[in-house]
């Protein structure tokens, strides 16, 4: 019996044309003339030589037409070889590879302990012989086995756990395809063990898998699962946090309990309704927080089977306040006559309550001209002085302040009744912004009274008043100033409404000075009454700080699990042995660079620590789920199977593979008969051309 | 004057071919090259030692003193020998070879007569042998001429001794003209131009090739058949024209140095042409040996 079969068994009917050249042979065969002759010796022996020639030549040219028209009929008749009758040995061994998903979702209920049986089972079929190559289909793919024995790649199964990040089920299959041979040395099944979730699914047309490959597909789980997620979690101000939820399921869910948590200690707890496939935004209080590393934790009570994503953390540092001295020269005992006392206020709103928390970075202090030299010089040293007018400057407090600003202090200057412009030209003449003149104004007289117009907010000074609504700063009203003749090298970023200067800077050494043309009381202005006296404050003593760390509470950028991050511990990290607390409580050792750069790897959602051994906390990091891994909604095996694209091997497999076209299990040959038809029809144009020259 | 071959093939009475031709063919020339002793006063020459005193003419030695002997036309003192192949393959090509060269024999036959000369026939071919002896009387053109209408062309060439024992009745030196294609299986026929050069006979070899032997401007397979031997060899004429080419040119090649080598003039006449060429050569010869 023979071992080919055929496609299209119904086009050997025309091997019956072979009697068509036969016929054309005999029936045209050129009948010889029978020529008498004179004689005949002029044509013995070579010409009989050559006419044997032609007949032979005849004979091969009816042979080729006849093979020429048999091939072609075969051909189209596409005959194939199965592969268990093709001319190589059959080989036993069968080559798979097993594409696992282990991504987070795959932790949805029981999903994982599915995945396991499917696996065993796959590799319980296997004969030991055959070979299991295993794949993991995670971003981005990872080659967990090369091909093994099946009792091998159990026992690499054995150790396996879910992951925390999401799969790309394109990228595995690439790596899958480099396993599978593709000559048909063996049976080649592609494996896959999934949830199937869509957007693993997305670059699937990206990985063609070759025709002859038996894909077989294990859908672990439901096609759809609903989900609800906490998507979202930042520091909305330093008193408040916003929650993101979001909704996968395709019905509302009325009632979900939002808890936040500070340092794993419950802070509030809200209620909120998710509407279907919907995001959800929740502003939840803070409440205040000491300097130092803090964790917010927002969670909900979804009530669904995938709970990795109920929960999401952000991480906070609250910077410790910066000293700033204010100079009061009048009686400490009574706080609301001092002149200081709404710088006082402004720079601490919170200055004298007795539970603890603070809302301000600041720190200020009240002290005395006579002491103020001294406190310069004690630890820990001041960064800003707010000065009042002073009529007498103790000794050595100018050349103090001097240097106190070159060395990278700010100094906030105010004038006053008692402001002298010969004494502070004598004692601070150097680094004064605006030479002061006279005093000017009539306190009885409101017509001649100033305001502020047209102030710039885009100076820092008045960065506060940048955005629309943010305050009003044509209200206040002063009603005495100096006149003042600003430096060369000064600004003047706020003037009065008569354009004569309000506020001049400079920079001296490495420090800022303001020159403020009102007192900071309510003696010459009404200001510090007015709302928008406490930010200009602030913002004018950030603007002497020159930007550097006084910032309140500030949320560290969150990470997605599988990130490998480079933190800059900066100078505590220098060379110095580090304990890494990571999310499941566990600790790792670790050293940081002579630049104090340290790189780890977050593989797990949660919060790390990165700490010194005495203790001291150097960093946190927020790790959270990739915003993909909550959408559970999958396709089926069927959907899976028509988004792979089938190739036919590539032609560099080798020469004949080119010519030989497996499909499954079948080796087609119609393309080698169609090559060797062209072939023999060159010949028969060869062989036709020579007999009938 | 052309004497048109195919005109000459239409006539049937050879006495009238032959005399249509020579006739035609003298009435061409401004007058005949061929002088000899007859009755018919031709010319005078001085004496010379050894001449006939029947022939001095004593009246011009009465005048002049000098003795002359007087020519005169020349009278059947040649024999002239025709040999013709009558074998088969003879009977080839349009038209036929052997009616050419009976044709020729006949007109070459009269024009001796005509030339005062005695012809002889002698027809050879398979065996057959009819021999004709050379006369110089009246009637032998036409004994002549109704032997050439008898003879058919057919059998094999041969050169036996009966046709050598033939040659050797050519005691009397004349002129022998062998009329043949030369075509045969083997080389026979030079063994006739051997002898009759032996016999110190004068020869012209008329050799008759029909147009068809010449160009063999066939086409298409073919079985060659042997006209003498009836064997059949399949050719392929377009295959094989060039190669028959330059075969028959080297055949006829190795004709002309024989015929070269036994003194016998070589004449190759093709069938399409007219019988003049092969007059004038025959009456070139003959006056070389007057």
């Amino acid at each position: 019996m023979s071992p080919f079969l055929f496609t299209n068994t119904g086009f050997l009917i025309a091997l019956a044309a072979l009697a068509i050249p036969i016929l054309i042979h005999l029936l045209l065969r050129r009948k010889k003339q029978r020529l008498r002759f004179s004689t005949i010796r002029f044509f013995a022996r070579q010409d009989e030589r050559s006419a044997h020639r032609r007949k032979l030549r005849n004979l091969l040219l009816l042979a080729t037409r006849l093979l020429l028209l048999a091939l072609l009929v075969l051909a189209f008749a596409r005959p194939y070889l199965p592969r268990a009758a093709s001319a190589d040995p059959p080989s036993p061994q069968r080559q798979w590879v097993l594409v696992l998903d282990r991504s987070a979702s795959m932790q949805a209920g029981d999903r994982w302990a599915q995945a396991m049986t499917a696996a065993r089972e796959a590799l319980g079929s296997l004969e030991v012989n055959d070979r299991v190559a295993l794949i993991d289909a995670a971003v981005p793919a990872r080659v967990l086995s090369p091909p093994v024995p099946p009792a091998q790649a159990r026992a690499l199964l054995d150790n396996l756990t879910p992951g925390f990040g999401v799969s790309d089920l394109g990228s595995a299959l690439r790596e899958a395809v480099k396993f599978l041979p593709t000559d048909g040395s063996a049976r080649a099944t592609l494996q896959v063990i999934s949830d199937l979730q869509q957007n693993a699914c997305e670059t699937l047309s990206s990985a063609p898998v070759p025709q002859g490959v038996e894909t077989r597909v294990a859908l672990i789980g439901e096609p759809y699962l609903p989900n609800l997620t906490v998507s979202g979690l930042e520091l909305e101000s330093a008193r408040a946090a916003r929650v993101e939820l979001r909704s996968y399921s395709d019905q509302p869910a009325v009632g979900i309990p939002v808890e936040l948590k500070v340092n794993g200690l419950a802070a509030v707890t809200q209620f909120v309704d998710l509407p279907a496939r919907t995001t959800t935004e929740v502003l939840l209080p803070l409440p205040a927080l000491d300097s130092g590393w803090h964790t917010l934790t927002a969670r909900i009570s979804s009530g669904d089977r995938f709970g990795l994503d109920d929960a999401r953390h952000q991480v906070v540092h609250v910077p410790e306040p910066v000293p700033a001295l204010c100079v009061e020269k009048g009686s400490l005992a009574v706080p609301h006559e001092a002149e200081t006392y709404f710088l006082l206020s402004a720079l601490n709103p919170r200055m004298g309550s007795t539970n603890g928390a603070r809302l301000s970075p600041f720190q200020p202090e009240q002290i005395e001209p006579s002491g103020l030299a001294r406190r310069l010089a004690q630890a820990p040293p001041p960064r800003l002085i707010f000065l009042p007018a002073q009529r007498h400057f103790p000794p050595e407090l100018g050349p103090e302040l001097v240097r106190f600003v070159e060395q990278g202090g700010g100094l906030a200057l105010f004038v006053g009744e008692s402001f002298s412009p010969n004494r502070y030209l004598a004692e601070l003449g150097p680094l004064l912004p605006a030479v002061p003149g006279t005093i000017e104004g009539e306190p009885n007289r409101p017509e001649t009274h100033w305001r502020m117009r047209g102030v710039d907010p885009q100076p820092p000074l008045f960065q506060a008043f940048r955005r629309p609504d943010s305050g009003d700063l044509s209200l206040p009203v002063f009603k005495r100033r100096f006149s003042l003749e600003p430096a060369a090298h000064a600004d003047v970023p706020a003037r009065f409404s008569d354009g004569a200067p309000f506020v001049v800077t400079t920079e001296f050494g490495q420090g800022r000075v303001a020159f403020i043309n009102t007192t900071p009381d309510t003696t010459w202005t009404d200001w510090p009454k007015r709302r928008t006296f406490v930010p200009w404050i602030h913002g004018l003593a950030h603007w002497l700080l020159a930007g550097e760390a006084a910032a309140a509470a500030t949320a560290e950028t969150m990470r997605v699990v599988g990130a490998e991050v480079e933190l800059l511990l900066g100078a505590g990290g220098f060379h110095e042995p580090l304990l890494i607390g990571e999310p499941d409580g566990t600790e790792a050792r670790a050293d940081a660079d002579a630049a104090g750069r340290f790189t780890m790897t977050l593989d797990r959602p949660g919060v790390y620590s990165v700490r010194h051994e005495t203790g001291e906390e150097l960093r946190r990091v927020a790790v959270h789920l990739p915003s993909t891994a909550s959408d559970l909604r999958a396709l089926t095996p069927g959907e899976f199977q028509q988004r792979l694209v089938r190739i036919h091997p590539s032609p560099e497999s080798g020469w004949m593979s080119g010519w030989l076209d497996p499909v499954r299990d079948e080796r087609h040959f119609w393309r080698l008969l169609l090559m060797a038809g062209a072939v023999l029809l060159l010949i028969e144009l060869l062989l036709a051309n020579r007999t009938f020259a | 004057m052309t004497l048109d071959p195919k005109l000459i093939a239409t006539l049937d009475d050879l006495s009238l071919v032959a005399r249509t031709v020579v006739e035609g063919f003298l009435s061409g020339l401004h007058r005949s090259p061929f002088l000899g002793y007859s009755s018919e006063f031709a010319a005078y020459r001085p004496y010379m030692q050894g001449d006939n005193l029947r022939h001095v003419d004593w009246k011009v030695w009465g005048r002049t003193d000098t003795l002359y002997v007087k020519q005169f036309q020349d009278d059947t003192n040649l024999y002239g020998q025709l040999l013709l192949d009558t074998s088969a393959s003879m009977d080839f090509g349009h038209p036929l070879k052997f009616d050419y060269a009976t044709r020729l024999a006949a007109a070459l036959a009269y024009l001796m007569v005509k030339q005062h000369d005695a012809p002889g026939l002698t027809l050879f071919g398979d065996g057959a042998l009819q021999v004709l002896p050379a006369r110089g009387h009246r009637e032998q053109l036409d004994h002549l001429l109704f032997a050439l209408s008898r003879a058919t062309a057919r059998g094999r060439t041969r050169i036996g001794p009966d046709l050598g024992g033939v040659v050797e009745t050519f005691s009397r030196r004349g002129i022998a003209v062998v009329i043949s294609d030369l075509l045969s299986a083997d080389d026979a026929l030079f063994e006739l131009l051997k002898l009759l050069h032996y016999q110190r006979q004068e020869g012209i070899l008329f050799q008759v090739l029909a147009p068809e032997e010449l160009d063999f401007d066939f086409h298409g397979d073919f079985l060659i058949e042997d006209s003498e031997s009836g064997e059949t060899v399949p050719v392929h004429a377009g295959a094989f024209r060039n190669e028959y080419r330059r075969r028959m040119a080297d055949y006829c090649d190795l004709v002309s140095r024989t015929c070269e080598r036994y003194e016998i003039d070589h004449v190759r006449v093709r069938t399409d042409e007219p019988l003049d060429r092969a007059l004038t050569a025959y009456l070139e010869r003959r006056n070389a040996v007057a």
